[in-house]
């Protein structure tokens, strides 16, 4: 058995956030191979990497001994390597078939619309999607066939190494893709898989890497390593922040924001309450349903049913500004679409929101506006000096700071933060913590917090919902939570005993 | 047959088609000689530039860009063919080449900005739409001039007194497109227009994709600029602003969207055909030509809304259709799709 992949003191950075650093691991020769880490660990980076999307600043990869150094995704295919991307590279407006063969589409001069969709129908049935026509657009699957279809796409190339990221995600069960792997499985093909989920990566996965901030942690074995060894070497940052600090704070319980069988496109029957003074965790995979519900009470989308309380009364929340002036105030996780101006400077992103507050007969720029933006710069730590810099030039944590800022100074007591701590380095995700739990002890505020991170949820909360295909399916509070409980809570084994199968 | 109505709902090219016949019986009807040959000739005559331009605004359009170049080449086009020529067939063919040149040169300087420098496409073609009046405004400083008969009024005539050579030019650009569009090139704009980044991560050459794009259309808007210049039949560096716009406006009319990756040349030739006989229409009504331009702006906005309208109601019965058959997956699975489209950009 040769190996398949070596991958040696591979780095990439983006300005002064270092996405890859000296990544060095090698992977046998027909093996499934897991890349394990938080998001902003640099699992994607590496993926792309592969691909032919990014090039690498330094750093080489061999597969099978021969230097590979792709410049495009041609040239990454034509090395045997087939990649199903996370965000699926799918196009909404061709058909299945088209999608299929992008970017060959047969043989001759012009596509041959019959041809390619006989032998997408052979490909279809043979990966065991049959159920998928070919001859329609893509727009009209369900995501779970598209995630099916990215991943017929990629094994349909026969590639030698094949890159799944997440391929799961958007499945609503496993067991298609098990079948589908068991089928393919040979000792030329080798798999690089990434997956949040350990229970699959121990039923698929022979070997892992984890990475962490961009460096490799450690390759492990996988029938060596236990859930426990795992977390703690994907999460490293969090372990100080351990049991001992959480202790029952003083939530006054009077309800913040009550939400009443709250249904919409992906969400069904969703209750809970926010107390004064709670922070509170939501814990789900990707696409369960967190987001739409955030959004509703945000007032960016409309639930089909439901109420909505705030302060014990209810209100229909039509619009951000509604919203708003109930003192609810939301923080997107892309912060680079949805949270930031471009191109403004930092205080004039702070003050975005809150412009009326600071102005001086209609205008800006004046000393009141950079007097009342200092006051909470420094509550969320944000260096003074950063203010009169453009907000494009900040780290993503000093971004994230200016946002959070941002909703300071509307004066909100309601907080939504959608997975602030995404992609931001260890030092600022202790401020983030520090600023809630700061915000929260203001007595009558609250925060809802949702947080792709498990392990951080885990030491920084008192009370967390678990979302699963769109419905709060277990609440852990106190002592109940750990990361392996809400792992499998959001993973649809709530209540069961999960330990017999891990 | 729900199928069919779906289809042609949300198909652009039928309603532009809907909103012709109409007028053009509203035209029959108010005129008594509408139906000669004469008179049709004359309006192929007329749209015949539009369709042009409107092809090729369409395949840049598509592909997710935006070309204001359309006006430089079509005057630069238009002084080229009245300075370059005498009265001789020889130097009016050479004129028409030389005008088919410079578009070619001017696409493929628009090409290069937005495929490999990737200059946003409106700046790029501004800054060529800028530069190429300014050049034709060199080559003929006022407006004047003749060209040869093979061009005006050979290029207005019917070859062998029954095929009109602006119908020959019309179906060119129909047939050339309906081949385009069975290409691998047409799959590939169509997926450019829709998402670049997936159509990278798909392995479509996508610069080289776009450099052909704007490479045509230049060509594409040369050759309009001799179809307009046996219109005119003669020079004028000064005369492009309103074509563009009447450009923009057929392809608008055709259901193309503005943003890319849907539409369709045949919607663009349909509406260029709109204009055209919206213009004939109102003179024969008797409306004065001052008023023209309201009502051929209130005809482009009413065909964009009835266009969101017939795409609103197309996708209703699609919902309604997948609504039904639900086994015990979909339904679960397609609510997970909604809230999808929401967490992909991640």
């Amino acid at each position: 058995m040769g190996l398949a992949l070596e991958l040696t003191g591979l780095s990439k950075a983006y300005g002064p956030t270092k996405a890859l650093q000296d990544v060095s691991f090698n992977v046998v020769e027909g093996q499934t191979h897991a890349i394990i880490g938080e998001n902003g660990a640099g699992k994607s980076t590496l993926i792309r990497a592969l691909a032919g999307l990014e090039r690498p600043d330094r750093g080489s990869i061999r597969i099978q001994g021969r230097a590979y150094a792709p410049r495009n995704l041609k040239d990454s295919r034509r090395a045997g390597v087939s990649t199903a991307f996370q965000d699926l590279s799918l196009l909404p407006n061709l058909t299945v078939a088209e999608n299929l063969f992008l970017p060959r589409l047969g043989r001759g001069l012009l596509v041959k619309r019959k041809d390619n969709e006989a032998a997408a129908r052979e490909v279809l049935d043979k990966y065991r999607v049959g159920h998928i026509s070919p001859n329609r657009t893509v727009d009209g699957l369900a995501l779970a066939d598209k995630q099916k279809l990215e991943i017929v796409r990629a094994i349909s190339h026969q590639p030698k190494i094949l890159l799944l990221d997440e391929p799961s995600a958007a499945l609503p069960d496993v067991e298609w893709l098990y079948s589908l792997l068991a089928d393919i499985r040979s000792s030329d093909l080798t798999i690089l898989y990434i997956s949040h989920r350990l229970a699959e990566i121990r039923d698929l996965c022979q070997t892992a890497t984890v990475l962490r901030n961009g460096e490799v942690v450690d390759t492990v074995r996988v029938d060596e390593a236990d859930d426990s060894r795992v977390f703690q070497m994907m999460g490293g940052a969090t372990e100080g922040h351990g049991t001992e600090a959480r202790q029952v704070r003083g939530v006054t319980g009077e309800p913040a924001i009550e939400v009443r069988n709250l249904s919409g496109q992906s969400i069904k029957d969703v209750n809970f309450t926010l107390q004064q003074g709670e922070l509170l965790g939501v814990a789900a995979l990707e696409g369960q349903g967190q987001g739409e519900t955030f959004r509703i009470l945000a007032g960016a989308l409309k639930p089909a049913g439901g109420q909505v309380y705030v302060d014990d009364e209810a209100v229909t929340l039509n619009s951000t500004s509604a919203a708003l002036r109930r003192g609810i105030s939301f923080v997107a996780e892309e912060r680079k679409t949805e949270g930031i101006f471009p191109g403004l400077s930092t205080l004039g992103n702070v003050t975005a929101g809150a412009l009326r507050k600071v102005d001086r007969f209609g205008f800006l720029g004046g000393r009141r506006e950079f007097a009342s933006s200092v006051d909470v710069a420094r509550e969320v730590d944000l260096n003074e000096r950063y203010l009169r810099m453009d907000i494009d030039a900040l780290s993503g944590g000093n971004q994230q700071k200016a946002v959070l800022a941002r909703s300071l100074l509307q004066g909100s007591k309601y907080l939504l933060l959608y997975d602030p701590s995404r992609g931001v380095d260890v030092g600022t995700k202790g401020t983030i913590y520090g600023l809630m739990e700061r915000f929260v002890n203001r007595g009558d505020h609250a925060v809802l917090w949702y947080s792709t991170d498990l392990a951080e949820l885990s030491a920084v909360c008192d009370r967390i919902l678990c979302f699963y295909r769109g419905s709060v399916v277990q609440e852990l509070a106190g002592t109940d939570i750990s990361v392996e409980a809400l792992l499998a809570a959001i993973t649809g084994h709530a209540g069961a005993e999960r330990e017999a199968k891990a | 047959m729900s199928t069919a109505i779906k289809r042609a709902l949300s198909n652009g090219s039928v309603l532009a088609f809907a909103i012709l016949t109409i007028m053009y019986v509203v035209y029959v009807y108010s005129s008594i000689d509408v139906l000669t040959v004469n008179n049709a000739t004359d309006l192929l005559n007329n749209v015949a530039p539009l369709v042009v331009a409107a092809t090729g605004l369409t395949l840049v359009i598509i592909s997710g860009g935006f070309d204001l170049s359309i006006g430089g080449v079509v005057v630069l086009s238009n002084v080229i063919l009245v300075t370059q020529s005498d009265t001789t067939l020889q130097s009016g063919l050479l004129a028409v080449v030389i005008a088919l040149a410079a578009g070619l040169a001017v696409g493929a300087i628009n090409g290069v900005l937005v495929a490999y420098l990737r200059v946003q496409s409106i700046a790029a073609t501004l800054g060529t739409f800028i530069m190429c009046s300014g050049i034709a405004l060199v080559i003929m400083p006022s407006p004047g001039g003749s060209v040869p008969n093979f061009i005006a009024p050979g290029l207005n005539s019917a070859l062998g007194g029954v095929l009109p050579v602006s119908l020959v030019v019309i179906g060119a650009c129909l047939i050339g497109w309906l081949v385009i569009r069975r290409s691998r090139f047409g799959v590939y704009i169509y997926a450019l227009g829709s998402d670049e980044r997936s159509a990278v991560q798909s392995g479509i050459p996508v610069a080289g994709t776009k450099f052909k794009v704007y490479l045509g259309a230049g060509f594409l808007y040369a050759l309009a600029g001799v179809m307009l210049t046996a219109q005119t039949a003669s020079g004028d560096a000064n005369a492009s602003a309103l074509f563009m716009v009447l450009v923009f406006a057929a392809v608008a009319i055709g259901g193309t969207r503005f943003g890319g990756g849907r539409g369709s040349a045949v919607g663009s030739i349909i509406g260029a055909g709109v204009l055209g006989v919206l213009q004939k229409m109102l003179f024969a009504l008797g409306v004065s030509t001052f008023y023209t331009g309201i009502v051929q702006g209130a005809v482009l906005i009413l065909a964009v809304i009835l266009g969101h309208v017939s795409q609103f109601a197309a996708e209703r019965l699609k919902e309604e259709e997948t609504a039904q058959p639900s086994d015990e997956s979909t339904s679960s699975e397609a609510k997970i799709s909604s809230e999808g489209v929401l967490s992909d950009q991640d």
